[in-house]
């Protein structure tokens, strides 16, 4: 069993609202329900300059982050900068970007695109500006796919039990913006602060497995040593087994994408102070070729 | 790492890929399969040997090739990969899917139906899909978007999960096509040469882009061993840092590339002054260059000879998340023939440069441990070092 990463806060921006508490409230009932971010301004919510320039994708993140580092301010400031990691997940973090510049290029020629467009494209550049604002010189990575949310958070996991950082943001940002009518691609961000374990944290990761769906998560509850029915399950499938408070986040909010598990995993987290329960957090994602199984990334986390 | 595979502008194959390393041959020339008017450049460096398969992305085409060569030496057949994984870097996934998308007049309209399938299949996730599925691997797989530092950061998190015991044999690869979108996009900040890359020279005048794949196969030594694979080499040391400075320009002193290169070398035990080669992220941009001998400084500034500093980036060109792959094969060979690759046309080289640079052709020499750096969009800076022998991390 992985006691050794805590969980020490966490910051979203969903169809509930710009923070934890609004998605709390709408999970609880309490709240307004879904609205638009359509009108969402960024820096109403950050305490520093230079976000509004940015892609939407990086503007979620920034929010997030600021909500989830300024819960762990003290052990955040307590580490030095090369030993604070970032790692964050997106499916679609620069498909908007993407189709902006290639629209230029195509309509009025290369020459005329702008040359600090073109960064926002590369998909990286969105943990990257987190890294600056942040400042968070150590291990900086971008994880891309369908369940990247909660695979980014793993990556955050490994890196500090491997020792390569010793505290972390982690989570995903979307913004499906593109400006080529696209389907809804989800508009969402969550990220969390992960810490090695000297830090008491929220709670702890008491395990993690990627691989198939239901074996993933059976594997994960079994290094966790809990039976299924000793976990909340946040899942975000019709057919668990046990009552999925996942599948009723996603009734309540809408689709997250690839935030989606990092979302997930911020609300579990507040259940987890709340209830004192361990949690079990599955991402999924479709499967990548025909006659393979979905995968899914599983993690545990249970009471400090 | 018990098996290699490229697909590069100078070779599809390994073999034939370090014959041209060897012998100065160069991938880069006019522009083919695109129209250049407009663009601030006329020369790239693409793999004119392979085709884009219809309704398929390039990069994941490219992968494949380099993955099938790797997992042939390897001496791993399908019946063998259900439990391989694969961490596979990458800048922008199939900018192929959008830059097919603008009709004839030059507007983007909105996507129909029938086409959005394409459009799941264009992010960088996709090309790991592809190329496992193409490859028949079942194991865990991670793709990390990690642009021109792509390929090493793959290595070095899939040699951190053989080491975690948390797989038993993974493919690590960067693969990125070449694509308008780079091209225009790099041409505007400024970072395009006009006619071919000369890293370290006082003339350099950019990057040129180019495209491609490496393929390295990880496992541990002791499974290596039972399976009778030979080991070529071993992954000794990873090291991860961001400049925290510049969404695009690297830290001029290269303080997180040091940071990342210091940190490879300490998991990897290993004194500088044992690093045969530096293998050198040389994009041939302004400011790349400097920043990366400053940051060669202020890790190897105090051994008692200078690591030998070389790019092969002047025969490739700059491949993106496949270049620090691609170059990884150049060091495990390097380690093989004891043959440090040259800045093939380096000349008079620039003053903030001045360094061990090797230049002319190949030197000849015991090379028993190479360090690969690489560095990327978002301050990403990522160093491997590879070593002949199990060492530290390994």
């Amino acid at each position: 069993m992985s006691t050794r990463v805590r969980v020490l806060s966490a910051g979203v921006v969903t169809g509930a609202g710009v923070g934890l508490a609004e998605l709390s409230r709408v999970l609880a009932g309490t709240g307004p329900g879904p609205r638009s971010l359509a009108d969402f301004e960024p820096a109403a919510h950050v305490p520093f300059r230079g976000t509004r320039q940015l892609c939407r994708t990086t503007q979620l993140a920034c929010v997030a982050a600021a909500e989830a580092v300024a819960g762990a301010s003290a052990a955040w400031g307590s580490v030095a900068p090369e030993r604070r990691a970032v790692s964050l997940g997106t499916e679609w973090g620069s498909i908007g970007p993407l189709a902006g510049f290639n629209r230029v290029v195509v309509g009025s020629g290369p020459q005329q695109t702008l040359p600090m467009s073109f960064p926002n494209v590369v998909v990286n550049v969105h943990a990257g500006h987190l890294g600056i604002f942040f400042d968070a010189g150590g291990p900086n990575l971008t994880v891309c796919g369908p369940a990247a949310g909660l695979e980014a958070v793993v990556e955050a996991v490994e890196l500090i039990e491997l020792g390569r950082a010793d505290i972390a943001l982690a989570g995903a940002s979307d913004a499906g913006d593109a400006p080529v009518g696209l389907p809804d691609l989800g508009v969402d961000a969550a990220l969390l602060v992960l810490s090695r374990a000297e830090v008491d944290g929220v709670a702890a990761v008491a395990s993690y497995r990627v691989g198939p769906a239901v074996g993933a998560a059976r594997d994960a509850l079994e290094e966790a040593e809990l039976r299924p029915e000793e976990a909340d399950w946040w899942w975000d499938s019709a057919s668990t087994e046990q009552p999925d408070h996942g599948a009723e986040l996603r009734r309540r909010i809408g689709d997250c994408r690839a935030a989606h598990g990092a979302v997930l995993l911020a609300a579990a987290v507040e259940s987890v102070r709340q209830t004192q329960r361990p949690a079990l957090v599955v991402a999924t994602s479709a499967p990548a070729a025909p006659g393979t199984a979905a995968r899914a990334v599983a993690l545990v986390i249970e009471p400090v | 790492m018990t098996g290699l595979g490229v697909a590069s502008p100078i070779g599809t194959s390994v073999p034939t890929f370090w014959a041209s390393v060897t012998a100065g041959h160069s991938g880069i020339g006019p522009i083919v399969g695109m129209s250049a008017d407009g663009f601030m450049t006329t020369v790239g460096a693409q793999v004119q040997e392979v085709g884009t398969p219809p309704g398929r992305g390039r990069a994941a085409a490219l992968a494949s090739i380099a993955g099938a060569e790797a997992l042939g030496q390897a001496g791993i057949d399908a019946a063998g990969r259900g439990r391989v994984g694969l961490v596979l870097g990458t800048t922008m996934g199939e900018a192929s899917w959008i830059e097919s998308w603008p009709d004839a007049d030059g507007v983007l309209p909105e996507v129909p139906a029938s086409r959005q399938a394409e459009l799941a299949r264009s992010g960088p996730a996709a090309i790991t899909a592809d190329v496992a599925a193409t490859l028949g691997l079942g194991g865990r797989t991670l793709t990390l978007g990690a642009a021109c530092a792509g390929g090493n950061y793959a290595i070095g998190r899939a040699a951190d999960w053989i080491r975690a015991g948390r797989a038993e044999v993974v493919l690590a690869c960067g693969a990125d096509a070449f694509s308008r979108t780079a091209l225009a996009g790099f041409g505007r900040l400024g970072a395009l040469a006009s006619k071919s890359c000369r890293p370290f020279s006082a003339d350099r005048d950019g990057l040129v882009l180019g495209e491609g794949a490496g393929v390295l196969v990880l496992e541990a030594e002791e499974h290596a061993v039972a399976r009778g694979a030979a080991v070529l080499g071993f992954v000794a040391g990873f090291g991860l840092a961001c400049d925290a400075h510049h969404i695009v320009s690297p830290h001029p002193d290269g303080a997180g590339m040091a940071r990342a290169i210091a940190a490879a070398l300490r998991e990897a035990a290993i004194s500088t002054e044992e690093v045969g080669w530096f293998c050198a992220h040389g994009t041939a941009t302004p400011a790349n260059d400097p920043a990366e001998i400053a940051a060669v400084r202020a890790v190897f500034g105090s051994a008692p000879r200078q690591v030998p500093v070389s790019s092969v980036k002047a025969l490739t060109g700059h491949g993106l998340g496949a270049a620090s792959a691609i170059e990884a094969v150049c060091c495990l060979l390097a380690l093989r023939d004891g043959l440090v690759p040259p800045t093939w046309g380096l000349q008079a080289g620039d003053p903030a440069c001045a360094w061990d640079l090797v230049t002319d052709e190949p030197r000849a020499g015991r090379v028993e441990v190479v360090l690969n750096n690489s560095a990327a969009f978002g301050g990403n800076n990522a160093a491997v070092v590879f070593s002949s022998v199990a060492r530290g991390a390994a």
